[in-house]
């Protein structure tokens, strides 16, 4: 179960506008994806920047970072925006917004209406199905 | 299987593949081995944004696979790392047949003439290794002229500064899109002159093959309409019907195979097989091409040593792996205020070699291009400008308002070649068939950087004249450059004291032991050089079948 500080935060890195947030597009399950297969290394380093940011939100007077409003969670994204593992977590949840349908998140590829991309492939936003074979760890995945 | 071949050709890339048609089709019996599969759209067409030969975040979209294929690469700091085939630093091909023919852009570049003679015309910096080619550009040139028509280029003669041409191209030029004509009236306001550039692309239907459909994810995937032309559509599909032409897929070359005397017999070869089930054999041949690619046709030289040669076949003089070279690409981004990508691929669309040479206080120079339709990650990754944050409303509104508005310029440097940037043979480390592994080391001459940054200003020139509301884009840091374009690990020459192979890849010392691909250029070219590999493959491969 993902955290609330997690998705809190995902959704300040993403925010909603007229378009999908990254939560609304699925960005949390796609990043909860990468790192239960393990092909993406940022897991601990991530959690360990959670718990630092619920500190801050306490330091600030909010029982955690979820709890704080929007422009608070702004002020404290602040603080960390330079650390690795925020810049880290801001690639991937950047890579499931706007990467193809298939990855997991931003679906019926509506990242891609946002910012005008066209796929133009007949099979749709994806192209043709992966070759189930291959697409697994240590073959094509890592 | 037939066991009795006149040649083995190692790697059925562009120059291999090549080889196995003009051998195949002058009566040789040839066998193509080809450590990955046959690929298609239907097959490996999975448009992964994430996976594939333009954005290797979690993994890849052809062989080799990420497990049991490592390398070691060392970094610019001098510290070792094991890598796996998407990670930076392991410099891959693609492993598949037609290996990156399958999936590049597919710009059809000659080399300038100069290009041929940077050593001649520039002098040697302090440092490097920089040689003239043993050949000159008229002699490649009817070999360009064989790719050109036999592989398929969409082009016109708009190139004034090329070499002399005596034909036209076989297929009209790309259409333009919304940047082109910006981008050509801001070089015209600075005198440069530009042209559409030429492309391994069907723009009308030919070969029995469809045109372009202008989807937006070219580069890096298999064409949905089969029109880009690579040698797995084309040349290897008219060796095959020859009858003379046999090819192994799923197999690795172990090493070259020897006699007593340290003669070449063939190739000792692993097929793969599914599972575990490595079968290994030897096969012989009259005569064996390695067609692998610079870091791996080196590396099957330094893993076949002898009793004579015990540091590697033709490496007694220890050059083979050395001058380990590719393409640094200086790229500025630049913000417009109208609407200038439409997703409508290749993207590519207008070209300047007005800089190739001839720019003051640098050896040489690069051709400058536009680039193909990015996918909307790699725009993320590579074309946000620096002072903007990547998390909040910030960000995402430049991609929503601009990602249709920023265009690039950028191109290949031609590179100054480091004895120092090379293929060694890991001492340690192996891959699953039990073969050491490459180990790649060195750091890019600093004549090359200057040159990086000259042709960066150049960029960022034009597209300030274009109209932009502004630019950025960094300079790229030292580093070995092999990623993009590896060559010139098995440079030929005139003299056997510098070079591995003679001027048409015969590894001096070996009457039937020959490389094809870019590990004999001396250097690189200011250009893409895939249409170079070809023309040298048509020549060295025609040279191996009047031996033979």
């Amino acid at each position: 179960m993902p955290s609330a500080t997690f998705l809190a935060l995902l959704d300040r890195i993403i925010p909603v506008d007229e378009w999908p947030s990254a939560t609304t597009s699925g960005v949390d399950r796609f990043i909860l994806a990468l790192w239960q297969s393990g092909a993406d290394g940022s897991a601990g380093s991530a959690a360990a920047g959670l718990e630092e940011l619920d500190k801050l939100a306490s330091h600030a007077g909010y029982a955690s970072f979820a709890d704080a409003p929007e422009i608070t969670q702004d002020t404290l994204l602040e603080q960390v925006a330079a650390t690795v593992w925020f810049r880290q977590l801001c690639e991937l949840a950047a890579e499931g917004y706007y990467a193809n349908p298939g990855n997991g998140a931003n679906p019926d590829a509506i990242s891609w209406h946002m910012i005008g991309y066209k796929h133009g492939l007949p099979e749709g936003p994806d192209g043709p199905p992966a070759n189930r074979s291959e697409a697994r760890m240590g073959k094509l995945w890592a | 299987m037939s066991m009795d071949f006149d040649a083995i050709v190692v790697g059925a890339g562009a120059a291999g593949g090549i080889a196995a048609c003009v051998l195949a089709e002058a009566g040789k019996r040839v066998l193509l081995v080809e450590q990955g599969r046959w690929r298609s759209h239907a097959n490996s067409g999975h448009r992964d944004h994430l996976r594939n030969h333009r954005l290797q975040a979690h993994g890849i979209n052809t062989g080799p696979y990420v497990d049991g294929h490592p390398r070691i690469f060392v970094d610019a700091s001098g510290e070792t790392h094991v890598v796996r085939p998407h990670d930076d630093g392991y410099h891959n091909n693609a492993s598949t047949v037609g290996s990156g023919t399958l999936l590049y852009g597919g710009l059809a570049w000659r080399f300038h003439p100069d290009d041929f003679r940077l050593k001649s015309r520039y002098g040697v910096p302090k440092g490097s290794s920089l040689v003239d080619w043993p050949i000159s550009y008229a002699e490649l040139a009817p070999w360009y002229e064989r790719a050109e028509w036999e592989i398929g280029v969409a082009g016109h003669d708009g190139d004034t500064n090329s070499g002399a041409r005596t034909r036209g191209y076989p297929m009209p030029p790309l259409p333009p899109k919304p940047s082109t004509a910006k981008l050509r009236a801001g070089a015209t306001n600075l005198g440069i002159s530009t042209f559409t550039p030429p492309i391994l692309i069907n723009t009308v239907p030919r070969d029995g093959r469809a045109a372009c459909v202008q989807c937006g994810s070219c580069v890096g995937f298999p064409c949905p309409s089969d029109a880009k032309n690579g040698t797995q559509n084309t040349v290897i599909q008219r060796a095959l019907a020859t009858g003379r032409c046999e090819i192994m897929t799923g197999t690795v070359a172990e090493r070259i195979a020897t006699n007593a005397r340290g003669r070449v017999v063939g190739i000792d070869l692993i097929d793969m097989g599914e599972g575990n089930a490595e079968i290994r054999r030897r096969i012989t041949a009259r005569a064996v091409m390695l067609s692998a690619g610079a870091i791996e046709s080196a590396r099957l030289l330094l893993a076949s040593a002898t009793d004579s040669e015990p540091h590697g076949l033709g490496n007694n003089r220890d050059l083979v792996g050395r001058n380990l070279q590719g393409h640094y690409y200086p790229t500025v981004f630049g913000l417009f205020e109208d609407e200038v990508e439409n997703s409508h691929g290749p993207g590519v669309t207008i070209a300047t070699t007005d800089f190739v040479h001839g720019n003051e206080g640098v050896v040489a120079g690069a051709m400058l291009a536009d680039d193909f339709v990015m996918l909307p990650a790699i725009f993320w990754k590579q074309a946000l400008p620096p002072d903007l944050p990547r998390f909040g409303l910030k960000a995402k509104h430049f991609m929503r308002d601009n990602y249709r508005r920023v265009s690039q310029i950028k191109g290949p440097v031609h590179e100054v070649p480091a004895p120092d940037c090379r293929v060694t043979l890991d001492q340690t480390c192996k891959d699953r068939f039990g073969r050491f592994v490459p180990r790649l080391s060195g750091v890019v001459h600093p004549e090359t950087l200057r040159t990086v940054a000259a042709m960066h200003e150049k960029a960022e020139a034009w597209l300030e004249a274009s109209g932009t509301i502004r630019t950025w884009g960094a300079l790229p840091a030292p580093r070995l450059s092999a990623g993009q374009h590896q060559a010139g690990t098995c440079r030929m020459g005139d003299d056997e004291a510098i070079s591995v192979t003679d001027p048409f890849g015969r590894v001096w010392g070996h009457p039937n032991l020959f490389v094809s691909d870019a590990s004999l250029h001396p250097t690189n070219g200011a250009y893409n050089p895939v249409l170079t590999i070809m023309a040298m493959g048509f020549r060295n491969s025609d040279n191996l079948a009047k031996m033979l």
